[in-house]
């Protein structure tokens, strides 16, 4: 299970740690847990506890196919909901596609916003 | 349906739209003034979206600079959430974790207090709708997610294609970028529902 851990480290340390996940497209705390299970010697992630990166994978299917909500899932994975980073990595990480746009959904949504700019623009008295 | 001509808002009620179009670089962010509606935002909102730019993240500085670029033409709402993490930073007691997810809860906190005044809405959100007040006083509102918005400014014509502008988005760093799929109702978190007659 993943938790979340204050560390104590300096403010150019932590700069640098950012700008290289960024630039990786991956997270600060992804690169600890790889680099502290590399130092360990205990595999990556959650060496040992095969069935919480199990429960995790089949979370991340869940939340892939819209059957989750993104919070229903990062809490199901024992994420905080400011730890989207955390959350994007492990989406990345093990290959999980991101939920699809509903189009139909977004042409609806699309009319709405057409039908206010014409509204604001006089050019239409509905909306 | 046909209401007062009070022009129709585009309230910013979580800072996922906002990133997501930082990321597609300052025109994407200018696509939010483009369509000419009038933009709210709460305070707590506000500091959500542009907070980073002290660790240095790039979208909360594209944001920060965006915003102080055009905030003539951004009403920012005052909230008690927004003066209460203002007031505990001021003292070095803010705690950010206790403060994550309260930009919306502070734009439902302005509604009640009157602090965002009752109109026609289209509330921009991008990975979860929590509210769906369906109307604020006798003015219906809209939920629009961020790939429906640019549908709808390709409808009108402002720009060319909203999958141009979600491929842009996705390719600088925002894979995850997509329209909400949510398929059970929004919660109702508070009643804001009123009947057209108000």
């Amino acid at each position: 299970m993943l938790r979340a851990y204050t560390l104590n480290l300096d403010d150019s340390l932590m700069m640098a740690a950012k700008t290289k996940a960024l630039h990786d497209k991956t997270s600060v705390s992804e690169m600890v847990r790889r680099l502290l299970s590399e130092h360990l010697g205990i595999g990556d992630k959650t060496a040992g506890d095969a069935p919480d990166e199990r429960k995790i994978v089949e979370t991340l299917k869940k939340y892939s196919s819209g059957q989750l909500k993104r919070s229903e899932a990062m809490q199901e994975i024992g994420l905080d909901q400011v730890e989207l980073g955390a959350f994007i990595s492990l989406m990345n990480e093990y290959q999980i596609q991101w939920p699809e746009i509903n189009r139909e959904q977004a042409k609806e949504e699309g009319e709405y916003v057409s039908r206010a700019i014409a509204f604001n623009l006089g050019e239409t008295n509905e909306y | 349906m046909s209401i007062d001509r009070k022009k129709v808002s585009l309230l910013l009620p979580e800072v996922s739209p906002v990133i997501s179009l930082a990321h597609g670089g300052e025109d994407c962010l200018d696509l939010l003034l483009k369509a000419g509606l009038p933009i709210v935002i709460t305070d707590q909102v506000l500091y959500e979206a542009t907070h980073g730019h002290k660790d240095g993240f790039p979208d909360a500085s594209a944001v920060r600079e965006w915003y102080e670029k055009h905030k003539a033409k951004i009403k920012v709402v005052k909230t008690k959430i927004g003066e209460a993490r203002a007031e505990l930073m001021n003292v070095g007691k803010y705690d950010h974790k206790k403060f994550a997810n309260q930009g919306e809860a502070s734009v439902l906190q302005a509604m009640n207090d009157g602090k965002i005044k009752p109109g026609p809405y289209l509330f921009l959100f991008e990975e979860e709708k929590m509210a769906n007040p369906s109307y604020f006083g006798a003015y219906p509102v809209h939920l629009i997610s961020t790939y429906g918005f640019l549908v709808g400014l390709e409808r009108a014509k402002i720009i060319s294609s909203a999958d141009d502008i979600l491929e842009r988005i996705r390719l600088n760093g925002r894979p995850n970028f997509k329209a909400d799929i949510s398929i059970e109702e929004p919660e109702k978190l508070i009643n804001l529902q009123k009947s057209p007659t108000g």
